[in-house]
């Protein structure tokens, strides 16, 4: 039985089509994303809502299921993650091989960090299944595999066990890493994860914390009209700087320089504090947005019920539209056809999944 | 050390270097091109198309804050961003890596670290925060930078790349941070394309204004194209990139040579060069710096 709808599936479907249209650069509808007025972006926002749909594995806080069928469930998981994330670096490096084909231009196999596949490919081959070697736009899905694997099962023994010091080892691993710039690299190309699973673990448990009934999650819920009070200037104040470019010089900070820039990888503190002021600033969103546009709301939750192949499509199909800007030229009749035809094929790909679960 | 004894030293060592670069370079692209095909390629020598290409922009400024770390350290510290130059033949260590092992060679005492951030596909406008911050990490004193060829594919906005090389090129030297630009890449198919040939004018205007040096990869290929000739047409469009590459690994340690430890040439533009521009003084910023032994 289908899920109802419900917030969270809705921001994971925002989340999808975000994603999908910022991950075809210049597009004329990227810029009404909120990434534009945000430090933090989509990926934050479907990291933190992956961390808590573990509490559906998880099971509830006074009724957890056995530790045994949670990592079970999370390894299944962690297996389909990495099958899709072969499947599609597979479909896109063929994509990617046939635009230098299809355009006689080999400028296409050094797109989206896929040279070394071409260029290298004994050892990209072997940095692919080990996922040290990631293409551009293909990157989430590998940490969501590590925070699966390597992640889940330890919150699955904390939860039972310790569940109080959950957060606050996973601050410590974060904090940690960036005071030291601790990162994972990449391999066979020199260079490091864009997504440091050792940070964004902490997006990840604090999803997984908040949609706890207790603990800091229930402190939230507790407080949210202060947390919405003091996160309304944070995000607003934040969104003019980012608006109108009055960043700091990075130079100038004191050390531990990270603890002070703007960066992704890292998702450094500034980040952090942002996202979860937005976090808690959208949270008194949801109520209006349904009541106003239930249609939408209805198919960004079809979306977000089925978050893992409509971001696989949505990946290739992303990549499908850069190709396909690249080919025929830019205009917003290009960039509209590209955006809505690939909205309507994610939706698709939803609704195909939903048939499949109802027929079986 | 009086400065004509350094120069002549200087020539010596250049001598070196070139002797090194040259077996080296001429290797590779002995495997590249002398041995599948010789038959169609017998007076062919990529090596000259590369030299071609490393005239070409001798009359840009020097490296001042490069010049200063070396003679103050004896040690360059290199930050590569953008899109890496990668070819079948430099998987091992890059063409960075190249450059670093043709540097350190031929000059003694000689310690270039290169932090290689590069990127594949990496668009300007995302390179611009990433070289801020990595500035802030690492501390280089130049920063190699392959700008345009993703932008190319992606269609960015010539303004908006001209906005975006202009922001960051200012912001490099109000941090006495040089900036070498590596340039376009040569694709037949994209020759005439005139996005293309925009991004590619707007990092030659942008070269021009800010008096920087370019790496002329877009002419190193092109020439080795025309070179080549039409019997050879069909063959794969990735073997120029190759040969580009490692064009652009002996051209970076050419100029980096050049601007280090020769005194710049007072004398004009070379005529025909592609990246041509008004003779300037010798950098006020850039003393000259005794070239250390050769090995």
């Amino acid at each position: 039985m289908l899920r109802q709808v419900n917030a969270i599936d809705f921001w994971r479907g925002y989340a999808l089509i975000a994603i999908y249209i910022n991950h075809i650069p210049y597009n004329f509808y990227e810029r009404f994303t909120h990434k534009n007025v945000s430090l933090s972006d989509s990926a934050e926002l479907f990291v933190f809502l992956a961390g808590w749909s573990l509490r559906h594995i998880v099971g509830p806080a006074d009724d957890p299921r056995p530790v045994q069928h949670v990592l079970f469930r999370v390894m299944g998981r962690a297996v389909t993650l990495y099958v899709a994330q072969m499947a599609i670096a597979l479909i896109a490096i063929a994509m990617l091989a046939a635009a230098a084909l299809a355009l006689a231009n080999p400028l296409f196999l050094e797109w989206n960090n896929a040279a070394a596949v071409f260029y290298d490919p004994v050892r990209a081959h072997i940095g692919l299944a080990l996922l040290s070697h990631q293409l551009g736009y293909f990157d989430i899905l590998p940490l969501y595999v590590v925070l699966m694997l390597v992640v889940a099962p330890i919150v699955a023994v904390f939860h039972r066990v310790a569940p109080a010091w959950l957060l606050p080892v996973s601050f410590l691993i974060y904090i940690t890493s960036v005071v030291f710039g601790l990162t994972v690299k990449t391999w066979p190309t020199k260079g490091q994860w864009f997504f440091n699973p050792l940070c964004w673990q902490l997006i990840f448990i604090l999803g997984f914390s908040m949609s706890r009934e207790r603990g800091p999650g229930a402190w939230a819920r507790r407080n949210i009209k202060t947390l919405r009070l003091i996160g309304w200037p944070i995000v607003i104040g934040l969104a003019m700087m980012s608006w109108f470019n009055l960043w700091w010089d990075p130079t100038k900070v004191p050390e531990p320089r990270l603890l002070f820039l703007l960066g992704k990888t890292f998702v450094t503190p500034i980040r952090l504090i942002q996202f979860l002021a937005l976090i808690a600033v959208m949270s008194a969103a949801y109520p209006y947005i349904v009541e106003w546009v239930p249609r939408v709301v209805a198919f960004c939750a079809s979306l977000g019920r089925n978050s893992l192949p409509v971001f696989c499509v949505g990946s290739l199909l992303s990549l499908g539209g850069q190709i396909v800007r690249s080919a025929v030229g830019t205009s917003i009749i290009v960039d509209t056809l590209l955006v809505g035809t690939g909205i309507a094929l994610l939706w698709i790909v939803a609704w195909l999944a939903e048939w499949r679960s109802r027929s079986s | 050390m009086d400065r004509g004894m350094a120069g002549g030293m200087a020539f010596t060592l250049f001598l070196s270097i070139r002797q090194v670069r040259r077996a080296a370079v001429a290797a590779l692209l002995g495997l590249v091109f002398a041995m599948p095909w010789a038959h169609a390629e017998q007076y062919f020598d990529p090596l000259k198309a590369c030299q071609d290409v490393t005239e070409a922009n001798r009359n840009s400024a020097g490296l001042p804050n490069t010049a200063r770390a070396l003679r103050d350290r004896k040690r360059i510290k290199v930050l590569a961003v953008g899109t890496t130059p990668l070819s079948q033949h430099e998987q091992e260590q890059g063409i960075y890596g190249l450059v670093e092992n043709y540097l350190e060679t031929a000059f003694k005492g000689l310690d270039v670290e290169i932090v290689d951030r590069g990127v594949s596909g990496e668009l300007a406008r995302d390179a611009f925060p990433r070289i801020k911050n990595e500035v802030a990490i690492s501390a280089p004193d130049v920063v190699f930078w392959q700008v345009g060829v993703a932008d190319g594919i992606a269609r960015t906005p010539p303004d908006e790349l001209k906005d975006t090389l202009a922001k960051t090129i200012t912001w490099l030297k109000a941090h006495n941070v040089d900036v070498v630009l590596i340039g376009m890449r040569y694709v037949r198919s994209l020759a005439k394309d005139p996005h293309y040939r925009q991004i590619r004018q707007v990092i030659r205007d942008t070269q021009r204004q800010f008096n920087i040096l370019r790496i002329g990869h877009y002419e190193a290929v092109e020439a080795l194209d025309r070179i080549r000739g039409a019997a050879t047409r069909a063959r794969s469009e990735s073997d120029l990139t190759d040969v580009g590459s490692l064009c652009a690994a002996d051209f970076i340690s050419r100029a980096l040579a050049a601007k280090l430890f020769v005194k710049p040439a007072a004398r004009g533009p070379r005529p025909g060069a592609s990246d041509s521009q008004a003779p300037v003084a010798p950098n006020a910023g850039s003393p000259a710096v005794p070239p250390p032994a050769n090995k």
